[in-house]
């Protein structure tokens, strides 16, 4: 179990450091999905520690693997067209926009 | 007469469906049926006002048995929104109309907005959390596309940032909802206010107050979480920018911290001051970094983070008197910062920029737009008698009344940079002398008109019929909210 929640907090500092320092679209998103990772795991492992997974963990759950799969599709779409566009996955190269 | 809550998910819902069947057919289907079904909701709530008044409460279940079970109420509080919700989709849809033709694809911009209107229902009459944290991931999602509608590099860029800072935001909100799950072992609202004052708040329980502090302070723009918003709301559509700063950050940020924080949870004292310095943070900040903005539709998108400094401010403060100021104020603000929204997309529309330092004089040529720009920069400012005024009005004495002097200076200190802020907006764009380049511009089409002149006219109207408009909207809201607050 603690185990379980090292992994956790492990996953959810890799991806913060994805978000935070990488300035490549598509590792940005990396992150984000890590995060998500992250955050349906430690749904998981709550709903476990309560000894019979109740109705409203799966649900809890499926809304966060739902919802991560969502924003993991809009934000590779996001990120494809950007390159199609600017001809990069450079945050830096296609931030030439107003800070 | 039996109206169901149901309706305000099932009409949304259904059209977004129509319109995408309809449109391989007729292109133009989208604009009559986006615009009848926000006016038929606006319709329903507006009849339900009265039963809301008796002190009623609307509620739907739908198989509460199964583990994804719909449960929807209305109060006063959600009644309030959802109106304000059908007010502003009606002005969008008929505002889009003609200004939605640039873009290619109309009839895909009318189902996404009908699908943000469907989660934002959703998320208000939610009477559960899982309910309100699905109704804003449907919302929020429908966003980032039709913030990357025009699908240029700019449009594109801003979506992204949106998608980082909201993802992260919904992931908070669902980790605090399962910790408050744990502990409580109930999700709906009212339950788990009656938990809360049984158990007090546990460790557990702050912890996941301050993960929606986060989460929600994310999705609402407050300082230091703000860097998304004036991207997402200047390059977005115009019909789009309106309803996001006019009525989504409100309900999937706002709506939800004062849900939570002032019904649910204990508004402590420690937290009611954190929240005070974060609005007035914000209120301040933002103000300043608007008046550095020359892009008409940045200076906006600024300028709501600070009205949104307001609205939190007032919430705060805790006192039903600060709490129906700040109602007022968010109802008040979804009319002037669409109508100001509308007026800058009006004004880009006929120029082709945006840019301030190139625009001038252009009340000769756009006399109803200069002119109903006016009204809602007075609003904005506070000036009497419009509706602007009366809730800065009850937010400051609000804060003077509850011993907090300081907050009420801030406050009026931030009236005064909003005038100055808007007064530049005027001088730049619509005063002054008129370039030889823009002799030629034309007021915008009727159907861009309309809208705004309504909104002008509501601005003038809540402004100065305020007694009625507190009575029926208001009164039943902060009810809500100040069933449970700190008694000091």
């Amino acid at each position: 179990m603690t185990a379980g929640y090292a992994l956790c907090m492990a996953l959810f500092l890799l991806g913060l450091y994805g978000v935070v320092t990488k300035r490549h679209l598509l590792k940005i998103a990396f992150g984000v999905f890590l995060i998500a990772g992250a955050a349906a795991l430690f749904i998981a492992l709550l709903g476990v520690s309560e000894g019979h997974v109740g109705s409203l963990w799966q649900a809890l759950g499926l809304m966060v693997i739902l919802g991560g799969l969502a924003i993991a599709t809009v934000m590779i779409v996001t990120s494809v067209r950007l390159h199609q566009r600017c001809g990069s996955f450079d945050l830096d190269r296609i931030w030439k926009l107003r800070g | 007469m039996g109206i169901s809550p149901l309706l305000f998910i099932a009409i949304p819902l259904g059209a977004a469906a129509l319109v995408a069947l309809l449109s391989r057919a007729r292109e133009r289907a989208g604009d009559v049926v986006a615009s009848l079904a926000s006016a038929a909701l606006l319709a329903l709530s507006l009849a339900l006002v009265r039963r809301i008044l008796d002190g009623e409460t609307l509620s739907y279940d739908l198989a509460s048995s199964s583990p994804l079970g719909l449960h929807l109420s209305i109060d006063g509080l959600s009644l309030l929104l959802l109106s304000i919700i059908s007010l502003l989709t009606l002005m969008a849809d008929l505002y889009a109309v003609s200004y939605m033709e640039r873009y290619t694809s109309k009839p895909r911009y009318y189902v996404l907005r009908l699908l943000m209107a469907t989660g934002l229902n959703g998320a208000v009459m939610g009477a559960d959390l899982l309910n309100l944290y699905a109704g804003m991931e449907v919302a929020c999602l429908s966003c980032y596309a039709l913030v990357a509608f025009g699908m240029e590099r700019d449009y594109l860029g801003a979506s992204f940032r949106y998608q980082v800072f909201g993802a992260l935001a919904s992931l908070l909100i669902i980790v605090g909802i399962a910790l408050v799950y744990r502990t409580a072992a109930t999700l709906n609202l009212v339950e788990l206010r009656g938990v809360v004052a049984q158990q007090g708040m546990s460790p557990v329980l702050l912890f996941s107050s301050v993960l929606f502090l986060t989460g929600f302070g994310i999705k609402a723009a407050y300082m230091p979480f703000h860097t998304w918003l004036p991207d997402a709301h200047s390059v977005a559509p115009t019909p789009v920018s309106a309803l996001l700063s006019g009525i989504f950050i409100k309900v999937a940020g706002l709506y939800a911290l004062a849900r939570l924080f002032l019904s649910v949870f204990e508004l402590t004292a420690t937290l009611s001051m954190v929240l005070m310095v974060m609005g007035s943070v914000s209120l301040l900040v933002a103000l300043l970094m608007a008046l550095a903005q020359w892009d008409s539709k940045r200076l906006l998108a600024y300028s709501t983070i600070s009205q949104m400094g307001y609205i939190l401010l007032g919430l705060s403060i805790g006192t039903p008197l600060g709490i129906l100021g700040a109602l007022f104020h968010l109802v008040n603000h979804a009319v002037f910062k669409s109508l100001l929204f509308f007026n800058a997309g009006a004004v880009e529309a006929a120029t082709g920029t945006r840019d301030m330092k190139e625009l001038g004089g252009l009340n000769q040529r756009m006399p109803l737009t200069g002119a109903t720009c006016t009204v809602a920069s007075l609003s904005i400012s506070g000036i009497p008698p419009f509706n602007g005024f009366w809730s800065k009005l009850l937010i400051i004495l609000a804060a003077v009344q509850a011993g907090y002097p300081a907050f009420a200076a801030v406050a009026g200190l931030g009236s005064i940079l909003a005038l100055a802020v808007f007064l530049k907006l005027e001088r730049y764009v619509f005063f002054g002398s008129l370039p030889q380049r823009l002799a030629r511009v034309r007021e915008a089409p009727l159907l861009m008109c309309v809208p705004m002149a309504l909104l002008a006219a509501l601005c003038l109207g809540i402004g100065l019929a305020f007694p009625f408009f507190i009575h029926n909207f208001l009164d039943p809201a902060k009810e809500v909210l100040s069933r449970l607050t700190l008694v000091r």
